[in-house]
Order: structure tokens, then C-alpha cells, then sequence
């Protein structure tokens, strides 16, 4: 099926695992993001707002993932012209687009 | 993303179904102006009147149109997203989309200053470049319908779950997934924390086969290049997300995510120029063209962090993304919206994205004819060095019982290296990376 003479070709059943030893090895990324989220948590822990506070926040506007339409349609653009995609929720896909 | 005749129609008339459809039973769940279910009484009668009493609905219908200038992609897009909402705060998603696209599509080979001819993928036909011009495929049509339900409950007091696939279908290409989140909430609800995963696969049957990787492309008529049996690729994703309320103005979301892919992850309809590198009046010249070759496996990883602000004055919005994998690519988005009020019932929202991408360690503008071409190649410019800027305009006119309608207004401009210290010969001087703009529009009716 593929040609034989092609290098850096994985082993279809042990590319998962390669993939994962990869994820878990050390990066600079993984640390910065880690200790982001460590910082915000415990940070903000005196933040936040009652609930009778909240009219601002029940907004549409102000609701992360409110208008999945237009979010369906915009990641569909950018997956099909670049190289990148996901992020904001999970990679888009299920098509020959990239 | 080739298509025949027949099946286009066959397609086409699925699209429209789903179109009639997704209208008909938006037009009767919502019953305008009436939205959220009423207290019916129980003579209410009527189909629409039985759905519209089952749960408490919400969702968008909405259209995209998407045309590239030059004469190149365009597309048209409806699509329908529907909640029913169930007592104990159980929610079922369903969401339809419909892609109709048509024009003609880059097939990777590098403009040239002389005509250039190549192989249909179908491997029946051939067809023509003109000299300075880029080469397209320009019997490029395509449909796709796309289908995704999920299902979300509590599970306790504080813990959410849901679960729900995804499937799309276009002549080529089949997509079937499954995935889950789970999501907790502190106790003053101020701070949420979710672990989603998702499972896709994917099954790729190229017209005219599936291209031998680094083959040469062989003139129509002849025995292709090519396999038949199809290929076929899997994904894992994992998101972990954060949001958090900082003040009754300001909230913030983190999100982490990884994707790993494996198999088969080529454009079977790409292909690379191989250039004369022989130096004399031929130098840059195209001799032939190989079809591309992608690792077999991708990793990704991202980082997304995203803010929404409240002032008098309006809604400030801003996201930023960073991405890596390890095909070497690297990105930037960064997106930024500010809506307010002109008037008691109409906003305005002029937004901005930017982006920038390094290329994969792959990615080539052409090869030469004295190289021994045994490692990944592509010549995909989606793949390559670029930015784009992304200008918008989103007009919304609030309608009662918080439905709104909006028409967004956007003009996609993406850029690349046009001259770069690759080119040789009859390559300098010409525009290597032609830029890629494209009108789009978005009307969304939300309820």
C-alpha cells in the first residue's frame, strides 16, 4: 500500500504510545501552563461574585461558548486554510480539510 | 474532496432536505414571536405544538457563505443547532450542517512562467495551467453533511457530565466520533474545571485511488500511481479547561489540549513540483510532479486563553491561542471582538483575528530534480509560513424573549513568503505564494 523506501514511518499499533511518551516528557509549555493554572486557582480564590451579582455575567455576550453556530462555522474556515485547529473546544475535523 | 455528478445531485438534494427541514422545525418550535415553551394548555394541538411542549428549546439556524476571489473555493453552508432542555437541568444537543462547495482548488504544484499540465485525479483527463497562473483543479466540487448529538445531566450537585458523537459523510471522506466531558463547579459556582476526550475515525476513499507517496504523476490514460481500498485515520483528543468569574464584570477560561493522530494524514490530491536544478537557461523550470507525504502519526498541543469584559461602553472579547506539534508548525491566533449598543434593540461588534504559522519541517516549495526525494514533502501552502488577518463586522438586532438575528460581515486575508531563498532560476520573479482572500458572511437566527 505505501511505499517502502518513505522514512520515519511509525508502526501503526505503537505510534499511540510513542505519541503519549512525547506528551509526557518535560516541556517548557506544560510547566508554564501548570503553574498558570495552579496560580489562578489558588489566586482566586478570594475572587469571584455572589450570586444576586451575576446579571452581567448571565449576558449571552459575556457566556464563553454561547453562539455555537457562528464558532462551528469560523473554526470549519480557519481548519480548512490553516494548519491548525481546535483549542477553544476540540479540534475540528471529520473531513478531508487539512 | 472530488465528487461526480450524480453524487453531487444526490448530495445536493440531501442538503436541501436538511435546509427544508432545519427551517420547518425551527419555524415551528419557535412559533414567532412565542419562544421559550408556554404553559399550553393540554387541548393545545398540532405536531409542532407536541415538540414545542417536550422541553424547554433554544438554538440557532444559520447560513455561511464563503467565496474566495480569483475565481477559487466557494462555499455555502446552513446549518442548524437545537437544545431541549429537560427538567433537572438534562439537556439534549442535536446539530446539522450541510457544506456545498464548488471553484477550484490549489493542487500544490508552484506557479511556473510556462504552461504546465496535469492529471485529474480521477487519472481520465487532464487539464491546464496558463503561464504565471496558479494550478488549479478547477472541477473541485464537493458536499459534506455533518450530524453531532450529545447528551449533558448532572451527576451531582456540582458535577456535570455529557456524552455525544459526531458524524459527517462527504464522496470521499466518511467521519464517525464519540466523545465525553465531565465538569465541576466550586461550591460559589465562581470557578469551573472540565476534562473532555473525544475518539474520531476517519475512513479516506480518494477518487482515482489513493496516490502512491513520492509516485510521479503520470499523464491521463496511463496506469496511475495509485491504490484502491481506501485508507483510513484516528484521533484522540483531551481538552482540560478552567474558567473563572475575577468580579461581576470579568470572566476568564484557560484551556489545555492535546491531539494525537494516526494514520493515514496525506492530501491525496496534492503533489509536488520536482524543478530542473541543473544550472543553465532551464534552472527553476518544472521537469515533474510527486504526489505528497505526511508523517503518519501528529501530536498536537494548545494552549488557548480567552477573556470577556463588561464596561458601559460594551463587551470587550479576547482570545489568544498558541499551538505546536510535532511536525514543527507553530501558531499564533489572536482574536479580539467589542460589542456594544447603538440603539435600545441593535449592537454593533467589529472584531479582529490575527495569525501566524511557522511551517512544518516538511514543507518544500518544490524539490529538485537531483535530490533523492525519500523523506516527508508537501507543497501545501496551509502547511507553509503565512499569516492572515481577518477583519470583521457582526450587525445583531435583539428581538424579544432574548431571540436575536445577526449577520457577521468578515474579509479573510492570508499572506506568505512570495520570494523565497529557495526559488532558483525561473522561479525568482514569480509570486510563489499567492494570497488567498475570501468574503464571509454569516446569518444566524438564535432562539
Amino acid at each position: 500500500m505505501r511505499n517502502s523506501t518513505i522514512n520515519n514511518q511509525n508502526n501503526f499499533q505503537n505510534s499511540y504510545m510513542t505519541n503519549l511518551f512525547v506528551f509526557l516528557k518535560f516541556s517548557l509549555i506544560k510547566i508554564f501552563t501548570l503553574f498558570y493554572f495552579i496560580f489562578v486557582t489558588a489566586a482566586c480564590s478570594s475572587m469571584g461574585v455572589k450570586p444576586w451579582e451575576r446579571e452581567v455575567l448571565s449576558k449571552k455576550e459575556m457566556t464563553f461558548g454561547a453562539y455555537v453556530l457562528e464558532a462551528g462555522f469560523e473554526d470549519h474556515t480557519y481548519f480548512s486554510k490553516e494548519g491548525s485547529s481546535g483549542g477553544r473546544s476540540f479540534s475540528a475535523g471529520g473531513c478531508g480539510c487539512n | 474532496m472530488q465528487l461526480k455528478n450524480s453524487n453531487n445531485k444526490k448530495a445536493g438534494k440531501i442538503g436541501k432536505l436538511i435546509t427544508h427541514a432545519a427551517l420547518a422545525l425551527t419555524c415551528g418550535i419557535t412559533n414567532l414571536p412565542s419562544v421559550k415553551a408556554e404553559t399550553q394548555s393540554a387541548k393545545s394541538s398540532g405536531y409542532f405544538s407536541g415538540i414545542r411542549n417536550w422541553a424547554d428549546w433554544s438554538g440557532e439556524v444559520g447560513l455561511l457563505g464563503y467565496s474566495e476571489t480569483e475565481g477559487r473555493v466557494q462555499a455555502f453552508e446552513p446549518g442548524i443547532n437545537l437544545n431541549a432542555k429537560f427538567d433537572g437541568d438534562r439537556v439534549w444537543n442535536i446539530k446539522l450542517i450541510y457544506d456545498s462547495l464548488t471553484g477550484a482548488s490549489p493542487n500544490g504544484a508552484l506557479i511556473s512562467g510556462q504552461p504546465q499540465t496535469f492529471t485529474s485525479p480521477s487519472g481520465r483527463a487532464n487539464y491546464t495551467t496558463q503561464p504565471g497562473q496558479i494550478p488549479l483543479y478547477d472541477q473541485f466540487k464537493d458536499s459534506r453533511v455533518a450530524v453531532s448529538s450529545s447528551w449533558s445531566q448532572p451527576l451531582t450537585r456540582l458535577l456535570k457530565g455529557s456524552a455525544g458523537f459526531n458524524f459527517s459523510k462527504e464522496y470521499d471522506y466518511l467521519s464517525l466520533g464519540f466523545n465525553s466531558s465531565i465538569s465541576k463547579e466550586s461550591e460559589d459556582k465562581n470557578t469551573s474545571y472540565s476534562l473532555g476526550v473525544s475518539f474520531t475515525n476517519d475512513s479516506i476513499n480518494p477518487v482515482g485511488g489513493t496516490p502512491i507517496e513520492l509516485a510521479t504523476m503520470v499523464p491521463s490514460g496511463s496506469a496511475q500511481p495509485k491504490t484502491q481500498g481506501g485508507e483510513t485515520k484516528s484521533t484522540l483528543d483531551v481538552l482540560l479547561g478552567v474558567s473563572q468569574v475575577i468580579n461581576r464584570n470579568w470572566i476568564v477560561q484557560g484551556n489545555l489540549s492535546v491531539g494525537i493522530s494516526n494514520g493515514y494524514m496525506n492530501d491525496p490530491y496534492k503533489m509536488v513540483t520536482v524543478h530542473d536544478d541543473t544550472t543553465g537557461p532551464t534552472l527553476g523550470d518544472p521537469l515533474s510532479y510527486i504526489y505528497e507525504s505526511r508523517p503518519d502519526s501528529r501530536l498536537k498541543q494548545s494552549v488557548y486563553l480567552a477573556s470577556k469584559s463588561y464596561s458601559k461602553y460594551g463587551i470587550l472579547s479576547l482570545s489568544y491561542r498558541f499551538l505546536t506539534d510535532d511536525w514543527g508548525l507553530t501558531s499564533h491566533t489572536l482574536e479580539s471582538n467589542f460589542n456594544f449598543a447603538i440603539s435600545s434593540n441593535w449592537r454593533l461588534q467589529p472584531g479582529l483575528r490575527i495569525y501566524s504559522q511557522s511551517a512544518v519541517d516538511f514543507f518544500r516549495y518544490s524539490v529538485g530534480s537531483s535530490e533523492t526525494t525519500t523523506q516527508n514533502v508537501t507543497a501545501d501552502t496551509r502547511l507553509g509560513d503565512m499569516m492572515s488577518i481577518t477583519p470583521g463586522l457582526k450587525i445583531i438586532k435583539k428581538l424579544e424573549n432574548d431571540r436575536e438575528v445577526s449577520l457577521l460581515l468578515q474579509y479573510y486575508m492570508q499572506t506568505g513568503d512570495k520570494s523565497p531563498s529557495s526559488a532558483v532560476g525561473s522561479q525568482v520573479g514569480q509570486d510563489l505564494f499567492p494570497d488567498l482572500n475570501a468574503f464571509i458572511v454569516q446569518i444566524i437566527y438564535s432562539f
